[in-house]
Protein backbone atom coordinates (compact mmCIF):
# COMPACT_ATOMS: atom_id res chain seq x y z
CA UNK A 1 0.00 0.00 0.00
CA UNK A 2 2.65 2.47 0.93
CA UNK A 3 4.96 1.20 -1.75
CA UNK A 4 4.75 4.67 -3.13
CA UNK A 5 7.75 6.38 -4.70
CA UNK A 6 7.96 10.17 -4.51
CA UNK A 7 10.28 12.23 -6.70
CA UNK A 8 11.51 15.43 -5.01
CA UNK A 9 13.18 18.14 -7.11
CA UNK A 10 14.64 21.15 -5.26
CA UNK A 11 17.99 22.93 -5.54
CA UNK A 12 18.17 23.46 -1.77
CA UNK A 13 19.72 20.40 -0.14
CA UNK A 14 18.17 21.25 3.23
CA UNK A 15 14.67 21.26 1.77
CA UNK A 16 15.46 17.86 0.26
CA UNK A 17 16.54 16.67 3.71
CA UNK A 18 13.35 18.02 5.27
CA UNK A 19 11.09 16.43 2.68
CA UNK A 20 12.97 13.16 2.84
CA UNK A 21 12.65 13.06 6.65
CA UNK A 22 8.91 13.76 6.58
CA UNK A 23 8.11 11.40 3.73
CA UNK A 24 10.29 8.47 4.74
CA UNK A 25 8.99 8.73 8.29
CA UNK A 26 5.52 8.37 6.82
CA UNK A 27 6.53 5.24 4.95
CA UNK A 28 7.10 6.58 1.45
CA UNK A 29 10.25 5.95 -0.53
CA UNK A 30 11.98 8.97 -1.99
CA UNK A 31 13.94 9.80 -5.16
CA UNK A 32 15.79 13.12 -5.10
CA UNK A 33 17.08 15.58 -7.71
CA UNK A 34 18.75 18.98 -7.37
CA UNK A 35 17.80 20.53 -10.68
CA UNK A 36 15.35 20.39 -13.56
CA UNK A 37 17.93 18.46 -15.58
CA UNK A 38 18.48 15.91 -12.84
CA UNK A 39 14.75 15.65 -12.25
CA UNK A 40 14.21 14.55 -15.84
CA UNK A 41 17.08 12.09 -15.57
CA UNK A 42 15.52 10.45 -12.52
CA UNK A 43 12.08 10.10 -14.13
CA UNK A 44 12.72 6.57 -15.47
CA UNK A 45 12.72 5.40 -11.84
CA UNK A 46 8.95 5.65 -12.16
CA UNK A 47 7.78 7.84 -9.28
CA UNK A 48 4.11 7.85 -8.31
CA UNK A 49 4.12 11.54 -7.41
CA UNK A 50 6.46 14.43 -8.15
CA UNK A 51 7.14 17.35 -5.81
CA UNK A 52 8.79 20.25 -7.64
CA UNK A 53 10.35 23.45 -6.37
CA UNK A 54 9.58 26.46 -8.55
CA UNK A 55 12.81 28.49 -8.66
CA UNK A 56 15.92 26.41 -9.34
CA UNK A 57 18.46 27.01 -12.11
CA UNK A 58 16.12 29.72 -13.37
CA UNK A 59 12.93 31.37 -12.15
CA UNK A 60 10.96 29.16 -14.53
CA UNK A 61 12.71 25.84 -13.92
CA UNK A 62 9.90 24.26 -11.89
CA UNK A 63 7.19 25.27 -14.33
CA UNK A 64 9.26 24.06 -17.28
CA UNK A 65 9.93 20.75 -15.54
CA UNK A 66 6.22 20.22 -14.88
CA UNK A 67 5.45 20.81 -18.55
CA UNK A 68 8.19 18.50 -19.72
CA UNK A 69 7.10 15.71 -17.39
CA UNK A 70 3.56 15.93 -18.72
CA UNK A 71 4.78 15.66 -22.28
CA UNK A 72 6.31 12.25 -21.65
CA UNK A 73 4.04 9.35 -22.61
CA UNK A 74 4.10 7.50 -19.26
CA UNK A 75 3.71 10.62 -17.15
CA UNK A 76 0.75 12.49 -18.56
CA UNK A 77 -1.20 11.71 -15.42
CA UNK A 78 1.60 11.87 -12.86
CA UNK A 79 0.35 13.91 -9.88
CA UNK A 80 2.52 17.01 -9.52
CA UNK A 81 2.80 19.11 -6.37
CA UNK A 82 4.56 22.48 -6.60
CA UNK A 83 6.56 23.92 -3.74
CA UNK A 84 6.57 27.65 -3.60
CA UNK A 85 7.99 30.44 -1.48
CA UNK A 86 5.31 32.91 -0.45
CA UNK A 87 5.09 35.76 -2.92
CA UNK A 88 7.63 34.10 -5.17
CA UNK A 89 9.87 36.24 -7.34
CA UNK A 90 7.59 35.70 -10.24
CA UNK A 91 4.57 36.96 -8.28
CA UNK A 92 2.56 34.19 -9.86
CA UNK A 93 -0.93 33.42 -8.70
CA UNK A 94 -0.84 29.65 -8.48
CA UNK A 95 -4.56 29.10 -8.74
CA UNK A 96 -4.56 31.01 -12.00
CA UNK A 97 -1.45 29.26 -13.27
CA UNK A 98 -2.82 25.79 -12.51
CA UNK A 99 -6.08 26.51 -14.25
CA UNK A 100 -4.10 26.66 -17.49
CA UNK A 101 -2.41 23.28 -18.02
CA UNK A 102 -0.28 24.71 -20.81
CA UNK A 103 1.22 27.13 -18.31
CA UNK A 104 1.39 24.98 -15.17
CA UNK A 105 0.18 21.40 -15.43
CA UNK A 106 0.35 20.84 -11.67
CA UNK A 107 -2.33 19.38 -9.44
CA UNK A 108 -1.64 21.25 -6.22
CA UNK A 109 0.82 23.56 -4.54
CA UNK A 110 2.02 24.15 -1.01
CA UNK A 111 3.97 27.03 0.41
CA UNK A 112 7.29 26.95 2.16
CA UNK A 113 8.23 26.70 4.99
CA UNK A 114 7.00 23.15 4.94
CA UNK A 115 4.30 22.19 7.38
CA UNK A 116 4.72 18.39 7.78
CA UNK A 117 0.99 17.66 8.26
CA UNK A 118 0.00 19.82 5.34
CA UNK A 119 2.49 18.06 3.10
CA UNK A 120 1.31 14.59 4.09
CA UNK A 121 -2.34 15.50 3.69
CA UNK A 122 -1.74 16.92 0.25
CA UNK A 123 0.10 13.76 -0.82
CA UNK A 124 -2.66 11.51 0.45
CA UNK A 125 -5.25 13.54 -1.43
CA UNK A 126 -3.25 13.33 -4.64
CA UNK A 127 -2.83 9.57 -4.25
CA UNK A 128 -6.52 9.06 -3.59
CA UNK A 129 -7.56 11.13 -6.59
CA UNK A 130 -5.25 9.12 -8.73
CA UNK A 131 -7.05 5.86 -8.01
CA UNK B 1 15.78 53.59 -41.83
CA UNK B 2 13.86 54.95 -38.87
CA UNK B 3 11.22 57.35 -40.23
CA UNK B 4 10.20 60.19 -37.94
CA UNK B 5 6.61 61.32 -38.31
CA UNK B 6 6.92 65.10 -38.65
CA UNK B 7 3.87 67.35 -38.40
CA UNK B 8 4.22 70.77 -40.07
CA UNK B 9 1.66 73.33 -38.94
CA UNK B 10 1.61 76.60 -40.88
CA UNK B 11 -1.23 78.50 -42.54
CA UNK B 12 0.95 79.44 -45.54
CA UNK B 13 0.94 76.67 -48.17
CA UNK B 14 4.22 78.01 -49.60
CA UNK B 15 5.95 77.49 -46.27
CA UNK B 16 4.54 74.01 -45.86
CA UNK B 17 5.61 72.87 -49.31
CA UNK B 18 9.00 74.52 -48.82
CA UNK B 19 9.61 72.60 -45.64
CA UNK B 20 8.36 69.43 -47.28
CA UNK B 21 10.80 69.84 -50.13
CA UNK B 22 13.74 70.46 -47.83
CA UNK B 23 13.09 67.69 -45.33
CA UNK B 24 11.83 64.88 -47.47
CA UNK B 25 15.29 64.20 -48.85
CA UNK B 26 17.10 65.05 -45.65
CA UNK B 27 18.50 62.65 -43.06
CA UNK B 28 20.04 63.03 -39.63
CA UNK B 29 22.46 60.61 -38.09
CA UNK B 30 25.30 59.99 -35.64
CA UNK B 31 28.54 58.39 -36.78
CA UNK B 32 28.00 55.57 -34.31
CA UNK B 33 24.49 54.78 -35.53
CA UNK B 34 24.02 52.36 -38.39
CA UNK B 35 20.94 54.06 -39.70
CA UNK B 36 19.99 57.67 -40.21
CA UNK B 37 16.65 59.25 -39.35
CA UNK B 38 14.47 60.43 -42.21
CA UNK B 39 11.26 62.43 -42.14
CA UNK B 40 7.74 61.57 -43.10
CA UNK B 41 5.90 64.88 -43.47
CA UNK B 42 2.28 65.45 -42.49
CA UNK B 43 0.79 68.92 -42.94
CA UNK B 44 -1.88 71.02 -41.29
CA UNK B 45 -2.93 74.64 -41.72
CA UNK B 46 -4.60 75.29 -38.36
CA UNK B 47 -4.19 74.58 -34.65
CA UNK B 48 -7.38 72.64 -34.07
CA UNK B 49 -6.74 70.16 -36.86
CA UNK B 50 -3.11 69.92 -35.75
CA UNK B 51 -4.19 68.89 -32.25
CA UNK B 52 -6.48 66.23 -33.70
CA UNK B 53 -3.62 64.84 -35.76
CA UNK B 54 -1.36 64.95 -32.72
CA UNK B 55 -3.85 63.10 -30.58
CA UNK B 56 -4.60 60.49 -33.21
CA UNK B 57 -1.26 59.67 -34.76
CA UNK B 58 1.32 60.90 -32.20
CA UNK B 59 3.98 62.48 -34.43
CA UNK B 60 7.62 62.29 -33.34
CA UNK B 61 8.35 65.97 -34.05
CA UNK B 62 6.14 69.04 -34.60
CA UNK B 63 7.10 72.17 -36.59
CA UNK B 64 4.76 74.90 -35.45
CA UNK B 65 4.04 78.38 -36.72
CA UNK B 66 2.70 80.87 -34.19
CA UNK B 67 0.38 82.90 -36.38
CA UNK B 68 -2.43 80.43 -37.11
CA UNK B 69 -6.15 81.00 -37.75
CA UNK B 70 -8.27 80.51 -34.63
CA UNK B 71 -5.63 79.21 -32.24
CA UNK B 72 -2.11 80.60 -31.81
CA UNK B 73 0.88 78.30 -31.94
CA UNK B 74 1.64 78.98 -28.27
CA UNK B 75 -1.88 77.82 -27.41
CA UNK B 76 -1.34 74.63 -29.40
CA UNK B 77 1.74 74.17 -27.25
CA UNK B 78 -0.31 74.63 -24.11
CA UNK B 79 -2.79 71.97 -25.23
CA UNK B 80 0.04 69.61 -26.09
CA UNK B 81 1.39 70.03 -22.58
CA UNK B 82 -1.98 69.13 -21.13
CA UNK B 83 -1.89 65.95 -23.15
CA UNK B 84 1.48 65.03 -21.62
CA UNK B 85 2.84 63.81 -24.90
CA UNK B 86 6.49 64.88 -24.64
CA UNK B 87 6.78 65.60 -28.35
CA UNK B 88 9.58 68.07 -29.16
CA UNK B 89 8.34 71.22 -30.92
CA UNK B 90 10.23 73.56 -33.24
CA UNK B 91 8.61 77.00 -33.56
CA UNK B 92 8.75 78.52 -37.05
CA UNK B 93 7.54 82.05 -36.91
CA UNK B 94 7.77 85.35 -38.72
CA UNK B 95 6.24 87.46 -36.00
CA UNK B 96 9.12 86.68 -33.72
CA UNK B 97 8.95 88.92 -30.74
CA UNK B 98 10.82 88.35 -27.51
CA UNK B 99 7.50 87.99 -25.71
CA UNK B 100 6.33 85.15 -27.94
CA UNK B 101 9.74 83.48 -27.79
CA UNK B 102 9.66 83.53 -23.99
CA UNK B 103 6.07 82.26 -23.91
CA UNK B 104 6.82 79.45 -26.32
CA UNK B 105 9.94 78.45 -24.45
CA UNK B 106 8.06 78.47 -21.14
CA UNK B 107 5.51 76.19 -22.69
CA UNK B 108 8.19 73.78 -23.73
CA UNK B 109 9.15 74.58 -27.32
CA UNK B 110 12.56 73.09 -28.01
CA UNK B 111 13.94 75.52 -30.60
CA UNK B 112 13.11 78.31 -33.07
CA UNK B 113 13.57 78.92 -36.75
CA UNK B 114 12.59 82.46 -37.67
CA UNK B 115 11.09 83.08 -41.10
CA UNK B 116 12.41 83.64 -43.66
CA UNK B 117 14.82 80.74 -43.25
CA UNK B 118 17.31 79.22 -45.61
CA UNK B 119 17.23 75.46 -46.24
CA UNK B 120 20.46 75.20 -44.27
CA UNK B 121 18.93 76.99 -41.28
CA UNK B 122 15.97 74.62 -41.30
CA UNK B 123 18.20 71.57 -41.65
CA UNK B 124 20.38 72.76 -38.78
CA UNK B 125 17.41 73.24 -36.46
CA UNK B 126 16.02 69.86 -37.57
CA UNK B 127 19.36 68.26 -36.78
CA UNK B 128 19.22 69.65 -33.27
CA UNK B 129 15.69 68.66 -32.53
CA UNK B 130 16.15 65.15 -33.93
CA UNK B 131 19.25 64.48 -31.87
CA UNK B 132 17.50 65.85 -28.81
CA UNK B 133 14.65 63.40 -29.41
CA UNK B 134 17.04 60.50 -29.86
CA UNK B 135 18.94 61.29 -26.67
CA UNK B 136 15.77 61.67 -24.67
CA UNK B 137 14.53 58.27 -25.82
CA UNK B 138 17.85 56.56 -25.19
CA UNK B 139 17.99 57.98 -21.68
CA UNK B 140 14.47 56.81 -20.97
CA UNK B 141 15.31 53.35 -22.29
CA UNK B 142 18.43 53.15 -20.12
CA UNK B 143 16.48 54.21 -17.04
CA UNK B 144 13.93 51.53 -17.75
CA UNK B 145 16.65 48.96 -18.24
CA UNK B 146 18.19 50.12 -15.00
CA UNK B 147 14.87 49.74 -13.26
CA UNK B 148 14.50 46.28 -14.71
CA UNK B 149 17.98 45.31 -13.59
CA UNK B 150 17.29 46.66 -10.13
CA UNK B 151 14.00 44.77 -9.99
CA UNK B 152 15.70 41.56 -11.03
CA UNK B 153 18.43 42.12 -8.47
CA UNK B 154 15.97 42.75 -5.66
CA UNK B 155 13.88 39.74 -6.67
CA UNK B 156 16.95 37.58 -6.66
CA UNK B 157 18.03 39.02 -3.33
CA UNK B 158 14.64 38.30 -1.80
CA UNK B 159 14.87 34.71 -2.97
CA UNK B 160 18.39 34.33 -1.57
CA UNK B 161 17.27 35.60 1.81
CA UNK B 162 14.08 33.56 1.96
CA UNK B 163 15.75 30.27 1.09
CA UNK B 164 17.77 29.88 4.29
CA UNK B 165 14.78 31.05 6.34
CA UNK B 166 12.56 28.45 4.70
CA UNK B 167 15.12 25.74 5.36
CA UNK B 168 15.62 26.65 9.02
CA UNK B 169 11.92 27.06 9.67
CA UNK B 170 11.16 23.75 8.00
CA UNK B 171 13.77 22.01 10.18
CA UNK B 172 12.29 23.62 13.28
CA UNK B 173 8.82 22.41 12.36
CA UNK B 174 10.06 18.85 12.02
CA UNK B 175 11.57 19.14 15.46
CA UNK B 176 8.41 20.73 16.77
CA UNK B 177 6.29 17.86 15.51
CA UNK B 178 8.97 15.35 16.47
CA UNK B 179 8.78 13.90 13.01
CA UNK B 180 12.09 12.09 13.35
CA UNK B 181 11.35 10.47 16.69
CA UNK B 182 11.84 11.36 20.36
CA UNK B 183 15.61 11.13 20.46
CA UNK B 184 17.44 14.48 20.28
CA UNK B 185 20.41 12.90 18.50
CA UNK B 186 18.28 12.34 15.39
CA UNK B 187 17.93 16.07 15.17
CA UNK B 188 21.62 16.88 15.52
CA UNK B 189 22.18 17.03 11.79
CA UNK B 190 19.20 19.36 11.38
CA UNK B 191 20.39 21.63 14.14
CA UNK B 192 23.89 21.79 12.61
CA UNK B 193 22.47 22.57 9.21
CA UNK B 194 20.23 25.28 10.64
CA UNK B 195 23.19 26.92 12.30
CA UNK B 196 25.12 26.75 9.00
CA UNK B 197 22.27 28.28 7.01
CA UNK B 198 21.93 31.13 9.50
CA UNK B 199 25.66 31.77 9.29
CA UNK B 200 25.27 31.85 5.55
CA UNK B 201 22.50 34.41 5.86
CA UNK B 202 24.64 36.60 8.05
CA UNK B 203 27.49 36.41 5.51
CA UNK B 204 25.08 37.22 2.75
CA UNK B 205 23.86 40.32 4.52
CA UNK B 206 27.42 41.49 5.23
CA UNK B 207 28.46 40.87 1.62
CA UNK B 208 25.37 42.64 0.45
CA UNK B 209 26.19 45.72 2.46
CA UNK B 210 29.72 45.74 1.00
CA UNK B 211 28.31 45.22 -2.42
CA UNK B 212 25.86 48.09 -2.16
CA UNK B 213 28.59 50.36 -0.87
CA UNK B 214 30.68 49.67 -3.97
CA UNK B 215 27.65 49.82 -6.21
CA UNK B 216 26.53 53.22 -4.91
CA UNK B 217 29.99 54.70 -4.84
CA UNK B 218 29.79 55.58 -1.18
CA UNK B 219 32.75 53.51 -0.07
CA UNK B 220 35.59 55.67 1.15
CA UNK B 221 38.83 54.69 -0.50
CA UNK B 222 42.22 54.96 1.15
CA UNK B 223 44.75 54.70 -1.65
CA UNK B 224 48.33 54.16 -0.53
CA UNK B 225 51.47 52.43 -1.71
CA UNK B 226 50.95 48.95 -0.26
CA UNK B 227 52.74 45.61 -0.44
CA UNK B 228 50.58 43.12 -2.32
CA UNK B 229 52.79 40.20 -1.28
CA UNK B 230 52.06 40.93 2.37
CA UNK B 231 48.31 40.96 1.77
CA UNK B 232 48.46 37.73 -0.21
CA UNK B 233 50.36 36.01 2.58
CA UNK B 234 47.86 37.18 5.15
CA UNK B 235 44.92 35.94 3.04
CA UNK B 236 46.58 32.54 2.83
CA UNK B 237 46.93 32.45 6.61
CA UNK B 238 43.23 33.22 6.91
CA UNK B 239 42.21 30.37 4.66
CA UNK B 240 44.76 27.93 6.13
CA UNK B 241 42.39 26.28 8.67
CA UNK B 242 39.86 25.44 5.97
CA UNK B 243 42.62 24.23 3.66
CA UNK B 244 44.04 21.98 6.40
CA UNK B 245 40.61 20.49 6.98
CA UNK B 246 40.42 19.46 3.34
CA UNK B 247 44.06 18.51 3.03
CA UNK B 248 44.54 21.22 0.43
CA UNK B 249 48.11 22.51 0.03
CA UNK B 250 48.74 26.13 -0.91
CA UNK B 251 51.83 27.17 -2.87
CA UNK B 252 52.83 30.77 -3.43
CA UNK B 253 55.34 32.34 -5.81
CA UNK B 254 55.90 36.01 -5.12
CA UNK B 255 58.46 38.82 -5.29
CA UNK B 256 59.84 39.80 -1.87
CA UNK B 257 57.87 43.02 -2.09
CA UNK B 258 55.24 43.95 -4.63
CA UNK B 259 54.34 47.61 -4.29
CA UNK B 260 51.15 48.96 -5.79
CA UNK B 261 49.00 51.98 -5.08
CA UNK B 262 45.67 50.68 -3.78
CA UNK B 263 43.17 50.57 -0.98
CA UNK B 264 44.28 47.80 1.41
CA UNK B 265 40.76 46.61 2.22
CA UNK B 266 39.86 46.27 -1.44
CA UNK B 267 42.89 44.12 -2.22
CA UNK B 268 42.18 42.03 0.89
CA UNK B 269 38.66 41.41 -0.33
CA UNK B 270 39.96 40.25 -3.70
CA UNK B 271 42.47 37.84 -2.17
CA UNK B 272 40.08 36.51 0.45
CA UNK B 273 37.49 35.82 -2.21
CA UNK B 274 39.83 34.11 -4.68
CA UNK B 275 41.59 32.11 -1.97
CA UNK B 276 38.40 30.96 -0.30
CA UNK B 277 36.94 29.85 -3.63
CA UNK B 278 40.16 28.04 -4.55
CA UNK B 279 39.95 26.03 -1.34
CA UNK B 280 36.16 25.59 -1.13
CA UNK B 281 35.83 24.24 -4.64
CA UNK B 282 38.97 22.13 -4.42
CA UNK B 283 39.26 18.38 -4.18
CA UNK B 284 40.48 16.76 -0.95
CA UNK B 285 44.30 16.71 -0.94
CA UNK B 286 44.22 19.17 -3.82
CA UNK B 287 46.54 22.10 -4.55
CA UNK B 288 46.25 25.85 -4.80
CA UNK B 289 48.87 27.87 -6.64
CA UNK B 290 49.19 31.62 -6.12
CA UNK B 291 51.57 33.61 -8.34
CA UNK B 292 52.22 37.33 -7.98
CA UNK B 293 54.21 39.13 -10.68
CA UNK B 294 55.39 42.66 -11.32
CA UNK B 295 55.17 43.52 -15.00
CA UNK B 296 56.14 47.21 -14.51
CA UNK B 297 53.12 48.54 -16.43
CA UNK B 298 50.84 46.28 -14.46
CA UNK B 299 50.81 43.63 -11.76
CA UNK B 300 49.30 40.19 -12.10
CA UNK B 301 47.65 37.97 -9.51
CA UNK B 302 47.10 34.35 -10.45
CA UNK B 303 45.13 31.90 -8.30
CA UNK B 304 44.68 28.40 -9.61
CA UNK B 305 43.27 25.27 -8.04
CA UNK B 306 42.98 21.56 -8.77
CA UNK B 307 39.32 21.62 -7.96
CA UNK B 308 36.04 20.64 -9.51
CA UNK B 309 36.34 23.19 -12.28
CA UNK B 310 33.56 24.66 -14.39
CA UNK B 311 31.98 24.18 -17.80
CA UNK B 312 32.03 27.01 -20.32
CA UNK B 313 28.36 27.61 -19.56
CA UNK B 314 29.09 27.99 -15.87
CA UNK B 315 32.00 30.35 -16.56
CA UNK B 316 29.76 32.67 -18.51
CA UNK B 317 27.35 33.08 -15.60
CA UNK B 318 30.04 33.42 -13.01
CA UNK B 319 30.19 37.10 -12.21
CA UNK B 320 26.48 37.65 -11.89
CA UNK B 321 25.03 38.66 -8.56
CA UNK B 322 24.09 35.74 -6.34
CA UNK B 323 25.38 33.33 -8.92
CA UNK B 324 26.72 30.27 -7.26
CA UNK B 325 27.38 27.38 -9.55
CA UNK B 326 24.87 24.75 -8.51
CA UNK B 327 25.52 21.22 -9.53
CA UNK B 328 25.92 17.91 -7.82
CA UNK B 329 29.58 18.62 -7.06
CA UNK B 330 28.89 21.93 -5.31
CA UNK B 331 26.03 20.57 -3.26
CA UNK B 332 27.56 21.21 0.11
CA UNK B 333 29.58 24.32 -0.61
CA UNK B 334 28.24 27.47 0.96
CA UNK B 335 28.64 31.05 -0.15
CA UNK B 336 26.67 34.22 -0.69
CA UNK B 337 27.19 34.33 -4.41
CA UNK B 338 28.33 37.95 -4.16
CA UNK B 339 32.05 37.34 -3.67
CA UNK B 340 33.03 37.30 -7.32
CA UNK B 341 30.67 40.16 -8.18
CA UNK B 342 32.39 42.30 -5.58
CA UNK B 343 35.82 41.15 -6.76
CA UNK B 344 34.92 42.12 -10.30
CA UNK B 345 33.62 45.53 -9.25
CA UNK B 346 36.78 46.22 -7.28
CA UNK B 347 38.97 45.11 -10.20
CA UNK B 348 37.11 47.55 -12.41
CA UNK B 349 37.90 50.39 -10.00
CA UNK B 350 41.54 49.84 -10.89
CA UNK B 351 40.78 49.58 -14.62
CA UNK B 352 41.88 45.97 -14.24
CA UNK B 353 40.81 42.71 -15.87
CA UNK B 354 39.90 39.24 -14.65
CA UNK B 355 40.37 36.23 -16.89
CA UNK B 356 39.16 32.72 -16.13
CA UNK B 357 40.25 29.38 -17.51
CA UNK B 358 38.66 26.23 -16.23
CA UNK B 359 38.13 22.55 -17.01
CA UNK B 360 35.57 20.41 -15.20
CA UNK B 361 37.26 17.94 -12.86
CA UNK B 362 40.67 19.55 -13.45
CA UNK B 363 40.44 22.94 -11.82
CA UNK B 364 40.13 26.67 -12.36
CA UNK B 365 42.57 29.50 -12.93
CA UNK B 366 41.76 33.12 -12.16
CA UNK B 367 44.15 35.75 -13.49
CA UNK B 368 43.82 39.36 -12.42
CA UNK B 369 45.81 42.14 -14.03
CA UNK B 370 45.87 45.56 -12.42
CA UNK B 371 47.50 48.37 -14.40
CA UNK B 372 49.81 50.95 -12.95
CA UNK B 373 48.90 54.47 -14.05
CA UNK B 374 51.73 56.96 -14.14
CA UNK B 375 49.37 59.90 -14.62
CA UNK B 376 46.98 58.60 -12.08
CA UNK B 377 43.45 59.88 -12.16
CA UNK B 378 42.26 58.35 -8.96
CA UNK B 379 38.77 57.00 -9.48
CA UNK B 380 36.19 57.48 -6.84
CA UNK B 381 34.30 54.26 -6.34
CA UNK B 382 31.63 55.52 -8.69
CA UNK B 383 30.39 53.04 -11.21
Amino acid sequence: MKNVKILIVDDDTDIITVLKAILENAGYSVITALSKKEGLEKLPEKPDIAILDVIMETNQAGFELAREIRKKPDYEKLPILMLTSVGDVTGVNFQAAMSDPDWLPADAYIEKPIEPDELLEEIETLLQNRE
Amino acid sequence: MPRLKTLVVDDEPGIRSGINRILRNYSVGYPFLDEDFTFEIVESDNGIEALEIIKKSKPDIVLLDNKLPGMDGVDVLEHMNNLNLEIPVMMITSYASLEIAVKATKRGAYNFVPKPFTPQELKSATDNITKHLFLKRMTKKLHEEEKLIRFQFLSLLSHELKSPLNAVESYLKIMQYKQAGENISSYKEMIDRSVDRLKGMRNLITDLLDFTKYESGTKQRDLKNIDITEIAKRAIDTVEPLAKQKGVKIFIDYPKKLLYIADKTEIEIIFNNLMSNAVKYNKPAGKVNVVLKDHIDYISILVEDTGIGMTNEEIEKLFGEFVRIKNIKTKNISGSGLGLSITKKITELYNGEIKIASKPEEGSKFTLSLPRNINKTIKTSQL
